[in-house]
């Protein structure tokens, strides 16, 4: 990941802007890149401070120079470098400094470094430059260089630009992004993702469709913080996985000013004709009460039941019945785990606000009494297959309920 | 009935009826259906509870009682007993201001025995760890746990660094009832200050020979560890707890070629701050230079010219060649050579044969190189910053500052290296400062302490 040294920005009063690259200077860019690539090959064999040393000494304008900073670090980072002995290189200090002390100690007249190099060279048959060389082997900058993976130019350009935005994420107080997913199952992993890094979230639905999602850590509540930075920019992929974001960042950008507003919307973007991706028990089931003669109508369901405290849920299709307009939505979770049913079943008992059926795997052990009591959901117990036909005989009674 | 668990840094308050007061430091949070207060405000919020007399469930609190006594019984100095007292006095909360060397580690460990809860030790650097650990293991009789530097292994007393308490106190910071911050004057920093935020200890102090910060963040300790509860300056010491000393700054002469390379960069770096209209006088004078000069061929070259003329006034010739007579001249005695940075450090010890300890020296090699210096088998060391801070070297009795920056707190440490006293020792600290050039100014700054006046 690069850090804001390597991040082209300017401010324009309280908003923060990522410099993208275009014409000359994404030419320009992708030269630079070719020649960073190029040297890193070269320096195969050599050490790591001659690599940085060599990139250093490449001629670059002002404006160019922090990407220049930033396709090194990007390269570096592909590059794969070999410590010294370092075993080797602290006994060799030990001999020599512990020698030199001695002597040094006991000297009469001035102490002679040559005569010491020349001893200790002398006792392990070696040349006293070759001392010289081993002595601070095992630093960071004496690393060799064994292997560059780098990918080509165009590509290092593409991964700086997206580098950049989550640079600036790291210094992020709090993000909000509004994002609209096409399923159930895009939701779920933005939110199972939120909750892996340990941030939280307010969920607010958009007139437009989609939602709108704040996302901070529990410190947040008292002090702006950049502490949730790094995991606000590892959401980052996750966020640009969802069919449209508009990302608007808080940043803590140095640390005496105000903070800074930062707008992100990824230039490349999926539209709503593309495919959204669905498991295939959930496409079957779909497919399965198309089939029916029923007045259930199925679609896949875009939205998230948010329960602050206690969790949300995304389901994965929604039935409406045309006579009435009666919906209930249903969530398949298969047989993923016994502990993510009585997640939903806690959800549900404390009232998500919408009719809710979860479609459970016999294997998980749950019975459908479970939730026989609780009017506004319930489950559907499968043995082998998901029947559509049973699905739908569940939501006619969960709709009936109360 | 009202709970309080601890979440990931912060003490969620669940079951407070409307009509019931709820403690100042707690706010609703909406995003999770409760009432939240930072962690460090546990005790606050407990105490309240119990003054509205409210039943309460804590599932917060995670430490534990100590079972190991103080095994090691060391006569306490008058001062470090005083201190103490006025750290009870505070309710076990307060920073101690006691000079390098005058003990205040003890200090900790009479705390810990005093509170008898598990204890938690933030350090700076992981040669502090080192010492911390040594001290508490031989002190208490008891395995003592380590975060940081590669390990990751709590126990009722564990030693830790400010990087590592920052990362990881969301997740164990309910697990200690005192936390001793050492070299409290890093705390209140944006960042580290968390650590203390984070933290559920009812029971805090704060160490520092400076508590001082130019910042004026030092005012945060009183929040996040207590007020200065005690306090000793060097001079008050000297003598009878510290090591009398001598400071003797040394003007260094450029040589001809280094001081025409001087001049000559150093114009180009000022001719470009006035025909930019920079003033350094201005907070933002610096980030101003950095910014301008980052925009222009021009500017690029007055960056590079004010590197230039820095490293030849840090790093002068004539100082390496002064320091070989100080080698000499102390070739029985114990010397620290501290740099400004790295490159001058490593070339110290190639020149010297000298062995060298930074950022980059390992663990091991740093104990060994600090156990042969300590038993005189190494006359000196050499070292950039990391020895700056709390090291304990008591044998160390000459210290030569070739450079350094401008801070105060930094200076004062670096001669706090070698003041622990000694029967018959005498400590000498030579400054070498080039003239002529700008780092004398940074020497005046710098020797802005009582203890050089």
């Amino acid at each position: 990941m690069l850090s804001p040294e390597h991040v082209r920005v300017r401010r324009r009063g309280a908003e923060l802007q990522v410099l993208g690259l275009s014409g000359e200077l994404k030419a320009r860019a992708v030269e630079l890149a070719r020649d960073v690539r190029a040297l890193a090959v070269e320096h195969v064999g050599r050490s790591r401070e001659e690599l940085e040393d060599a990139w250093s000494a490449l001629e670059v304008a002002p404006r160019e120079r922090k990407i220049l900073l930033g396709l090194a670090k990007l390269v570096g980072d592909d590059c794969e470098f070999e410590a010294g002995d370092a075993e080797e290189a602290a006994g060799l200090r030990e001999e020599l400094f512990g020698l030199a002390a001695t002597l040094r100690r006991d000297a009469d007249g001035s102490f002679d470094r040559t005569a010491v190099m020349a001893d200790v060279a002398a006792r392990r048959g070696v040349e006293p430059s070759a001392l010289e060389a081993l002595l601070y082997a095992d630093l960071r900058g004496a690393q060799r260089l064994v292997g560059c993976n780098a990918p080509d130019a165009a590509r290092l350009v593409e991964r700086y630009e997206q580098a950049q935005v989550q640079a600036v994420l790291l210094r992020a107080v709090r993000v909000v992004a509004e994002v609209r997913c096409a399923s159930g199952d895009a939701y779920r992993t933005l939110f199972q993702k939120l909750k892996f890094r340990r941030l939280m979230h307010r969920v607010t639905p958009l007139e437009a469709g989609g939602y709108r999602i704040e996302i901070d850590g529990p410190f947040s509540l008292f002090q702006g913080v950049a502490k949730y930075g790094l995991e606000l920019a590892l959401m980052l992929p996750a966020l640009e996985a969802c069919t449209s974001l508009t990302l608007l960042a808080e940043v803590r950008w140095s640390n005496r000013g105000k903070p800074l507003a930062f707008r992100y919307e990824p230039r490349t973007r999926l539209t709503s004709l593309d495919k959204p991706s669905v498991r295939d028990e959930v496409q079957e089931l779909l497919d399965g009460v198309r089939g029916l003669e029923t007045e259930w109508n199925a679609k896949l369901a875009d939205r998230v039941l948010d329960l602050p405290g206690a969790g949300v849920c995304a389901p994965d299709i929604v039935l409406r019945r045309e006579r009435d307009g009666a919906e209930v939505l249903v969530e398949v979770l298969g047989y993923w785990s016994r502990a993510s049913v009585w997640k939903r079943v806690e959800l549900a008992q404390r009232g998500l606000g919408a009719r809710l059926l979860f479609v459970v795997s016999s294997r998980l052990r749950v019975s459908e009494e479970v939730l026989e009591e609780t009017e506004e959901a319930a489950l559907y117990v499968y043995k082998g297959r998901i029947n559509a036909r049973s699905v739908v005989r569940h939501a006619e009674a969960l709709s009936a309920r109360a | 009935m009202i709970e309080l668990a601890f979440a990931e840094g912060t003490l969620e308050v669940r079951g407070f009826r409307p009509d019931d007061a709820v403690p100042p430091e707690c706010r609703w949070d909406a995003r999770s259906a409760c009432h939240r207060a930072p962690a460090r405000a546990y005790a606050d919020v407990v105490l309240e509870l119990r003054r509205q007399k409210l039943a309460y469930d804590d599932r917060a609190r995670r430490y534990v009682e100590l079972e190991s006594k103080l095994a090691l019984e060391r006569a306490a100095r008058p001062f470090q007993e005083e201190a103490l007292d006025a750290f009870r006095k505070a309710n076990g909360r307060g920073v101690v201001v006691l000079p390098t060397g005058a003990g205040k580690s003890h200090v900790g460990v009479l705390a810990i025995d005093d509170r008898r809860r598990s204890a938690l030790v933030v350090v700076p650097t992981l040669e502090l760890v080192r010492q911390w650990y040594d001290l508490l293991r031989t002190s208490f009789a008891t395995e003592v746990g380590i975060v940081g530097g590669g390990s990751h292994e709590l126990r009722a007393l564990t030693v830790t660094t400010y990087d590592s308490a920052y990362l990881h106190m969301q997740h164990f910071g309910a697990r200690f009832g005192l936390v001793i911050f050492d070299e409290c004057h890093h705390l209140p920093g944006a960042t580290y200050e968390l650590a203390a935020e984070l933290c559920l200890a009812p029971f805090r102090l704060g160490l520092t020979a400076t508590p001082e910060r130019p910042d004026g963040r030092d005012a945060r300790l009183d929040t996040l560890i207590g007020p200065v509860v005690y306090r000793r300056d060097i001079i008050e010491l000297a003598g009878e707890y510290l090591s009398e000393y001598e400071a003797v700054q040394v003007a260094i002469e450029l040589s001809p070629e280094e001081r025409s390379e001087y001049d000559e960069n150093r114009k180009i770096y000022l001719d470009f701050v006035r025909s930019q209209g920079i003033r350094f006088s201005s907070p933002s004078g610096w980030n101003d230079f950095l910014m301008r000069a980052s925009r222009t061929p021009a500017g690029l070259r007055a960056l590079a010219a004010y590197r230039r003329q820095r490293e030849l006034a840090l790093a002068a010739a004539r100082k390496l060649e002064y320091l070989e007579m100080l080698l000499e001249r102390h070739r029985r005695d114990r010397t620290l050579i501290f740099t400004q940075d790295n490159a001058t450090a490593y070339a110290v010890s190639r020149r010297f044969l000298v062995p060298v300890i930074t950022h980059q020296t390992k663990v091991r090699e740093r104990s060994q190189i600090l156990e042969r210096f300590a038993r005189g088998d190494y006359g000196a060391v050499a070292t950039s910053k990391v020895l700056n801070e709390g090291v304990d070297v008591p044998d160390a009795n000459v210290a030569v500052v070739i450079s350094g920056s401008g801070s105060v707190r930094e200076h004062v440490q670096r001669l706090g290296r070698v003041l622990r006293r000694r029967e018959g020792k005498q400590a000498i600290l030579y400054e070498l400062v080039s003239t002529g050039t700008n780092e004398a100014y940074t020497s005046e700054r710098r020797r802005a302490h009582s203890a050089y006046q």
